[in-house]
């Protein structure tokens, strides 16, 4: 690139880190310019709900990192890009040769819930965010959580470790429902009940000072609410600067968006889904730290290919281990499952034409990355597919000419 | 970089290095303490697979685009790019097992002995050359130079 090249990212979480490391890797010198609205950078997002967790573990990258990798940043929101400069809400236009959209999701609030916008209700996606109701929960003992996945959990045992009592309020039968097969969900839930007042098949109606109205009339204690339904990429930019969205920013597999020397990466993406073939948002960490270093080198040189994702979770339900692969609830596969009651341990691979789907790992998650390999290899499992569960299941199975070359390569 | 690698019709499942492994990692560096007075606290850093005749010992293999970096998100999971080791940091891992999901080889193991965190092979950094090579009789695990980092 030329000198006078510049690189504009907007975002600063883990999307933008893992794009300003892959341009770094590649060219120190050309400028990079880093929008935030984030006061506080580098610490984790999923991590925001921890009280009793270090500095060390929550910022995941050092304090030196913008100096160290010599960026200019800019505290100040983004709001749209017109021709080749983006504009700020201080008014200020900033000019890019190469611009990279890294602005996350935002929390879906649901409309039809009378008293949402209460000062008592909060979502929780940023530090801002939980400082807000660390503050607020002060003093205050019943707290209720709209919708039980990821970050309900979450915010449940934020709430708990607070020293509230909390009440989950989830739409559907069970914890998790999108990833969660009946059994699945029944063991967690029977975990969350120990920890906090889970209500199923049941939504909240109206939101008052102190208490929350549902949908069956019940009225609960409510000095607190967390809304926590959901996360949708953010389009905001993308909308008023005629860049090509559908649920989410249309990228293709160099992160292009459909404006030229525009990329996008992250939780605001839609990008192809390996499971379904079709274009998806999948807002998880790792897909976003992929797309961002896809990002990077396609800014610079442009022959690095993002070869798609799937979903996949690992979360701590109050201390019970659950990870989930893919299509884990979808009901149109042969199921293998091993469940232990007692032991609170359920596994089930789903198989579909040969090929493994999706996979729930409930108790016992260990070694369980053999799985996403399996998945995002695409590898037939026909042949043992009844001994995913036996004793002597590993890494073994993979056919030798799938084993990656950094098993066994040929000059050894 | 130097890695280890196994030679799978040379492995016998003799499981010394796993014995090797512990006792490398293990505080009194003895074989008879560590199994005596530390052994159902330590957890070995590799993995030894058997399936019919065929058998191997596999530990992390440090990958160049390590999934389980990727995922990590405190970041106590990191690749050194000038020697291309993904090393593990304890005081920054809390448990989240994001890397256990990432991992295709199911190398990292949880050490929720102590405290709760990831733990996976270190290539013995420590001592200069990984126990397990170092003990393998036959010769299946090797430590040798690959033609990229």
């Amino acid at each position: 690139m030329k000198m006078k090249e510049k690189i504009v990212i907007i975002g600063s979480s883990v999307a933008a880190i893992s794009a300003i490391e892959s341009v770094r890797e590649k060219d120190k010198n050309i400028r990079l310019i880093v929008i935030t609205k984030e006061k506080d950078l580098f610490y984790s997002r999923p991590l925001i709900s921890y009280l009793n967790i270090s500095d060390k573990q929550f910022y995941y990258r050092d304090k030196n990192f913008y100096k160290k990798n010599n960026i200019e940043l800019i505290f100040d929101s983004a709001i749209s890009v017109e021709n080749d400069f983006v504009v700020l809400r201080s008014g200020k236009k900033i000019k890019y040769s190469k611009l990279l959209i890294a602005v996350g999701g935002k929390p879906i609030i649901p409309s039809n819930i009378s008293g949402i916008t209460g000062k008592n209700v909060f979502t929780l996606t940023t530090k801002d965010d939980a400082d807000n109701i660390k503050k607020f929960c002060k003093n205050q003992k019943h707290a209720v959580v709209i919708g039980c996945g990821m970050i309900g959990i979450k915010a449940a045992e934020f709430l708990k470790n607070l020293g509230l009592q909390v009440a989950i309020v989830e739409l559907a039968a069970q914890p998790f429902a999108s990833v969660l097969d009946d059994k699945s969900g029944k063991i967690v839930a029977d975990e969350i009940k120990k920890h906090a007042k889970l209500i199923l098949n049941n939504s909240v109606y109206e939101i008052k000072e102190n208490q929350c109205i549902l949908k069956n009339g019940e009225k609960i204690p409510a000095d607190i609410v967390i809304c926590a339904i959901g996360v949708a990429p953010n389009l905001d930019i993308a909308k008023k600067s005629q860049i090509k969205t559908n649920r989410g920013i249309v990228v293709d597999e160099f992160m292009r968006t459909s404006r030229k020397n525009i990329y996008a990466a992250g939780d605001c993406t839609e990008a192809l889904d390996i499971l379904s073939g079709k274009k998806m948002p999948i807002p998880i960490w790792p897909v976003a730290f992929r797309q961002g270093s896809v990002a990077g080198s396609s800014m610079l040189v442009g022959n690095v290919k993002y070869a798609g994702g799937f979903v996949r979770n690992s979360v701590d339900v109050f201390g019970l281990p659950l990870i989930t692969l893919g299509l884990s609830n979808d009901k149109s596969g042969e199921e293998i499952v091993f469940s232990d009651e007692k032991s609170k341990v359920y596994k089930k691979v789903t198989v579909k034409d040969g090929k493994i789907i999706g996979a729930i790992f409930v108790g016992d998650i260990s070694r369980a990355g053999i799985f996403t390999g399996m998945i995002k290899d695409g590898i037939d499992v026909s042949n043992f597919k009844n001994e995913i569960f036996s004793e002597n299941f590993g890494y073994i199975y993979v056919p030798k000419e799938f084993r990656s070359k950094e098993v066994t390569p040929i000059e050894i | 970089m130097k890695k280890i690698y196994f030679k799978e019709e040379y492995c016998m499942a003799c499981r010394l290095c796993e014995i090797a492994c512990l006792v490398a990692h293990s505080k009194s560096k003895k074989i008879i303490k560590a199994y005596k007075e530390e052994f159902p606290g330590l957890t070995p850093r590799l993995i030894i697979e058997q399936k019919g005749s065929l058998s191997f010992a596999i530990q992390c293999r440090h990958c160049k685009d390590a999934p389980c970096v990727e995922a990590c998100i405190t970041g106590a999971m990191k690749r050194d790019k000038k020697t291309g080791v993904v090393s593990h940091d304890k005081e920054k891992c809390i448990g989240c097992w994001m890397c256990v999901m990432s991992c295709p080889f199911g190398v990292i193991l949880m050490d929720i002995k102590e405290k709760k965190v990831a733990t996976k092979c270190d290539l013995c950094a420590d001592v200069g050359s990984p126990a397990c090579v170092d003990a393998c009789p036959n010769e299946a695990l090797v430590y040798k130079e690959s033609e990229k980092v």
